[in-house]
């Protein structure tokens, strides 16, 4: 899987969870946080990409991601660890 | 073993709130907002004659006959608002409340899994039938520090709360076999000073949800039944450091095993969580009693609840523990909690302004570490006359060379 598989299946999820934000508007050098996602709304995210990328890490260790391209670095890392 | 549950159930909400509409305007936040997030309306606020101590007396003293003083063989008080780092709080509430010199007491910590910690053990102790048919009296206490203008002040409270555990339960009786334990060590949120609560919102968000994940897979491989989550489960009691998480908390447990589409979900979580909200959306955040809590107003919530039905329950601890575990409603158990009157109480705690609430949480952090002192209670106009004397509340009446005395009021 490449990064940007990555990438577009956490865009994926930040439009399915966020209102109004359309997949193609999405930076992934911005954070999350910056499309108005809450605490809640960026764990959904997170949780959601994990399960459709079949990863799994703890959660804790993605709190302090600052945006959505250094999230999908922390993803490649872990892909096809179990 | 033997059977064992909850005999008695009693929570004190504190005597003041603070509504959080107030404080988001204060804060310069909307209210709608506020309230949609955290769905918390109100949290309590003590007064500052009272602590740790007098929450876990008052909410004891308040469900206890003097029958239920001499059946009480032990007492566990869970917290991470203790008052001294060496004698443990149970001591005071010990004699406060008039429990006799052969019951074992002591004190748990772990964040907010200390009231199930003390509560684990308890359980342990009736089912094993070391009790000799003596009950547990199992207390939750805490108090939130001071935070003001920081995120997380939408999110702080208090409330104390008591189980009456034993082998003749009333209320519910606990699936002791089934239990689900996740732990890791993390600092997420945590408190190293006597004045400091602090930590990072986000990593303890996220390691909640870790946790809820792990405890409810580790539930199933301890559980001989086949679990449809869908059906097995009437109600669900999930930790809250603030009640908007259980909405989260849900929706992860639901993806992993039984996905639903948003309007599904939404009404999954107004049928099987939202009766475990009632109380915790008036206290604010419940610490190591919010099991408790959330039991509480289950039954509170749901006059007609049948014996049988079964209760899941996910309590947890910051640095980090989750632990899921469930029990059955046992008949009549509504009305017991209903007899406690928690709604009454809450309905007349003082609504405090948010310049009150600043006044009295600015004075509670000068007593902190303060060898001497007398708490002021003529402050709050003269709230400690009109509610408190005469009332056999437990106040802190003084500290003097760091010795604390309590009173009934």
């Amino acid at each position: 899987m490449t990064k940007q598989e990555i990438v577009d299946v956490i865009k994926k999820n930040i439009a399915d969870n966020l209102d109004d934000i359309d997949v193609k508007d999405i930076d992934p050098t911005k954070s999350m946080k910056d499309y108005g996602a809450n605490s809640l709304d960026i764990i959904e995210v997170v949780s959601c990409s994990m399960r459709d990328l079949d990863i799994r890490i703890p959660r804790s260790e993605l709190a302090d991601i600052g945006n959505i391209d250094q999230l999908a670095d922390k993803f490649l890392e872990n892909i096809g660890k179990k | 073993m033997n059977r064992v549950g909850i005999e008695k159930i009693n929570l004190y909400g504190t005597s003041m709130c603070l509504d959080l509409g107030d404080l988001a305007v204060a804060r310069g936040k909307d209210p709608q907002k506020v309230a949609h997030d955290y769905l918390i309306t109100t949290r309590s606020l003590n007064p500052v004659w009272e602590d740790a101590v007098t929450m876990g007396a008052n909410a004891a003293l308040g469900m206890l006959t003097e029958q239920d003083k001499k059946d009480i063989g032990m007492l566990i008080v869970g917290t991470e608002g203790s008052v001294d780092f060496g004698k443990p709080i149970s001591t005071n509430i010990h004699s406060l409340i008039g429990l006799g010199p052969h019951v074992r007491n002591y004190e748990t910590k772990f964040a907010c899994y200390s009231g199930c910690a003390a509560l684990d053990t308890a359980v342990n102790w009736v089912a094993s039938g070391l009790n000799k048919g003596k009950k547990a009296l199992v207390i939750a206490t805490d108090f939130s520090r001071k935070h003001f203008n920081l995120l997380e002040e939408f999110v702080m409270g208090g409330v104390g709360a008591a189980y009456l555990v034993s082998e003749t339960p009333k209320i519910l009786e606990f699936e002791t076999a089934k239990k689900g334990t996740w732990t890791t060590d993390i600092y997420d949120t945590f408190r190293p000073t006597a004045v400091d609560e602090v930590g990072n919102n986000e990593v303890s968000l996220f390691s909640y949800m870790d946790a809820v994940t792990g405890s409810y897979n580790e539930y199933l491989a301890q559980n001989t039944d086949t679990v449809d989550f869908n059906t097995y489960f009437s109600y669900f009691v999930y930790h809250t450091p603030f009640p908007g998480i259980t909405y989260q908390a849900h929706r992860t447990l639901c993806r992993d095993h039984a996905p639903k589409k948003k309007p599904e979900l939404q009404d999954d979580f107004d049928r099987r969580v939202t009766p475990a909200l009632r109380f915790a959306k008036r206290v604010g955040s419940c610490y190591g009693a919010s099991n408790f809590v959330g039991l509480a107003s289950v039954l509170m919530s749901k006059p007609d609840i049948k014996e049988g039905t079964r209760i899941g329950f996910f309590s947890y601890g910051s640095g980090a523990l989750g632990e899921f575990y469930s029990g059955k409603v046992l008949p009549g158990a509504h009305e017991i909690v209903k007899a406690q009157k928690i709604d009454e109480a809450l309905d007349a705690r003082r609504r405090c302004t948010v310049a009150e609430y600043e006044a009295t949480e600015n004075l509670r952090e000068t007593y902190i570490e303060n060898p001497n002192f007398v708490p002021d209670t003529s402050l709050l106009g003269g709230w400690y006359q009109k509610h408190y004397a005469g009332s056999g509340l437990v106040v802190l009446k003084e500290v003097k060379d760091f010795y604390r005395t309590y009173v009934r009021a």
